[in-house]
C-alpha cells in the first residue's frame, strides 16, 4: 500500500469514529448538557454586561472575551474529559485497540468532535452576544471568536490527554483542571519569581496570551502559543496509548 | 495459520506467560484451556495486538502482528471475556461502526451486517439500543461485530461466561456454526465447553504450555487436564 492510499484509509478511519462519536455524543445525557448550562451562562453574562452605564463596546466585548475564554476553557474540559475514559469503562477500549485503527488515528477521531462543537459554540456566542447585542465591530469579534477557539482546542486536548490517563471520571477532570490551573495561576503570579523562571510562568500564561483577541488583535505569537500546545498534549495522549500495550496489567480469568 | 513463537510477559515481576508457542492450523476450532489466571486473557490479548509481549512473536497468516498491525488486525476478529459494545448506540450502527473500520465497502455493508446478524440470530434487535438487550444477546452482538468484514480468525475469551443454560446450548451451536468457516480460537476455564466445541486444546497453567491435545484424547481430557494443572 503506498502512502496516499494509506493517508486515504487513515482519514477514512477518523471520519468512521468520529461520526460514531457524534452519534454517542447525542445518545448519551451529560456532553449536550453541560453544553447547554455554560451557553446558558454565556447568556446570562452577556445580557447583564452591556446594560451597565457608562460602558463602551470595547470594554463590554473585552469583558465578555474574557468570560468567555473561562467558559470555554471549562466546555472544552466537560466535553473531552470522559473521551477515553468511557472506552475504558465499557471494554470498547480493547475493541478499538483490536481493530486496524492507529494510536494517532483514534486520538485525532476523539479530538475532533470536541474541535467542532467548541469551534460552533465561539462563533455562536460571538456572533449572538458580542456582534448582536454589544454591537461590537466584526474584526474584534473575528479576533474574539478566533482566540476562543484556539484555547477551547488546547483545553480540549488537555482533557484527552486526562482521559487517557485514567479510567475515572472525577481524575480526569482533576487532572486537566490542575494543568490548567498551573498555566492561568502560574502564569498570573509568574512575575514573583526569578529569572528566567518569571519569564517562562508568563509566557505560559494562557488569559495573557488570549488578552490580543479580544483587543481585536490577531497575534501570531499567541497562535503559534496555543496551537503547538494542543499538539504537545495530543501528542502526549498518543504516546500514553501506545504505552498502556505494555502497562497494562492482568485481567481476566486468566 | 496463527503461530506463537516463544512468547513471554511479564506485570511487573511476575511472569504471567511463559515462552508459549503454539500453531494453529487453518479451519479448527482450538480451545484456550486452563484454571483461572494460567495467562489464557494475556495470550489472546498478545494476539489481537491489544498487549505486547515481552518477547517473542506471533505471525498471523505470515504477517506480525507487531511490525505490521494494521494489516494483522484485518484478519482477527476478536471478542473480550466482556462485549465491548457501546449501549447508546442502534445494534446496527455498532456494527456499522465495525465494519467500517474493518475496511468493508460501504456498498456491501448492509448486507454484511444482514449476513452476520442472520448467522448470530440478531436480525430482530438490529435496530434496538444495545442497553436494552440481554447479556445473551449482547454476546451475539460481540460475536455479529467480530465477524464483519469476514476475516479469517476469531478470537473468543470466555464466550460462554456469565449464560444461563439454555443460552449456553444456543451458543455452543452458534460456534460449532461459525467454525465451519472460520479458524476459531476459545479461551475457557470451563472443561465440558472446549471439550464439546474444540477440534484440538492447549492447556495453559501458570503461563506454560503444559500439553496439546487432539483427535481421540479429547475424550480423556478431564484426565488430562487434572494430570498438568494439578501441581
Amino acid at each position: 500500500m503506498n502512502q496516499s492510499n494509506r493517508l486515504t484509509f487513515g482519514l477514512s478511519r477518523i471520519k468512521w469514529i468520529f461520526i460514531k462519536e457524534m452519534k454517542s455524543f447525542f445518545g448519551l445525557n451529560y456532553p449536550p448538557v453541560s453544553l447547554g448550562i455554560i451557553a446558558l451562562l454565556c447568556g446570562i453574562v452577556s445580557a447583564l454586561l452591556p446594560s451597565t452605564p457608562g460602558t463602551t463596546y470595547e470594554d463590554v466585548s473585552r469583558a465578555l472575551f474574557y468570560l468567555y475564554y473561562v467558559f470555554i476553557l471549562v466546555d472544552g474540559l466537560l466535553l473531552s474529559i470522559g473521551a477515553f475514559v468511557q472506552e475504558r469503562r465499557q471494554g470498547t477500549l480493547e475493541l478499538l485497540y483490536t481493530l486496524p485503527v492507529t494510536d494517532l488515528e483514534l486520538v485525532l477521531a476523539k479530538f475532533l468532535p470536541g474541535a467542532l462543537f467548541i469551534s460552533v459554540f465561539s462563533i455562536l456566542v460571538t456572533a449572538i452576544y458580542v456582534v448582536g447585542i454589544a454591537e461590537a465591530p466584526y474584526y474584534i469579534a473575528l479576533s474574539g471568536a478566533l482566540g476562543l477557539i484556539l484555547a477551547g482546542l488546547f483545553a480540549t486536548s488537555v482533557a484527552l490527554f486526562a482521559s487517557s490517563l485514567t479510567g475515572s471520571y472525577l481524575i480526569s477532570l482533576l487532572v486537566s483542571a490542575g494543568i490548567l490551573l498551573l498555566i492561568e495561576i502560574g502564569g498570573y503570579y509568574g512575575g514573583v519569581l526569578p529569572s528566567p523562571a518569571k519569564e517562562i510562568a508568563t509566557h505560559f500564561h494562557g488569559l495573557s496570551q488570549f488578552a490580543p483577541f479580544a483587543r481585536g488583535v490577531i497575534s501570531l505569537k499567541a497562535c503559534v502559543f496555543f496551537i503547538s500546545l494542543t499538539i504537545f498534549f495530543l501528542f502526549l495522549t498518543v504516546r500514553v496509548l501506545e504505552s498502556r500495550r505494555w502497562r497494562l496489567q492482568a485481567g481476566g480469568n486468566g | 495459520m496463527i503461530e506463537v513463537k516463544g512468547l513471554s510477559r511479564y506485570y511487573g515481576d511476575f511472569l504471567a506467560l511463559d515462552n508459549v508457542s503454539i500453531k494453529i492450523p487453518p479451519g479448527e476450532v482450538v480451545g484456550l484451556l486452563g484454571p483461572n489466571g494460567a495467562g489464557k486473557t494475556t495470550c489472546l490479548r498478545i494476539l489481537t495486538g491489544f498487549l505486547f509481549p515481552s518477547s517473542g512473536e506471533v505471525l498471523i497468516d505470515g504477517v506480525d502482528v507487531f511490525s505490521n498491525p494494521l494489516e494483522s488486525k484485518k484478519k482477527i476478529g476478536y471478542l473480550p471475556e466482556q462485549p465491548p459494545l457501546y449501549p447508546e448506540l442502534l445494534t446496527f450502527d455498532y456494527l456499522q461502526f465495525v465494519g467500517r473500520l474493518r475496511g468493508v465497502e460501504e456498498s456491501s455493508l448492509k448486507a454484511e451486517i444482514e449476513r452476520v446478524a442472520g448467522l448470530t440470530e440478531i436480525s430482530d434487535y438490529l435496530f434496538s439500543p444495545i442497553r436494552t438487550l440481554s447479556l445473551g444477546y449482547r454476546k451475539r452482538v460481540g460475536i455479529a461485530q467480530a465477524l464483519m468484514g469476514t476475516p479469517p480468525f476469531l478470537i473468543f475469551d470466555e464466550p460462554i461466561s456469565g449464560l444461563d443454560p439454555r443460552q449456553i446450548v444456543e451458543m455452543r451451536g452458534l460456534l460449532r456454526k461459525i467454525g465451519k468457516d472460520h479458524t476459531v480460537l476459545i479461551s475457557s476455564h470451563i472443561l465440558t465447553e472446549v471439550r464439546h466445541t474444540c477440534d484440538r486444546v492447549f492447556i495453559l497453567h501458570r503461563g506454560k504450555l503444559v500439553r496439546e491435545i487432539a483427535g481421540p484424547d479429547l475424550d480423556k481430557i478431564e484426565d488430562l487436564f487434572l494430570q498438568y494443572t494439578s501441581t
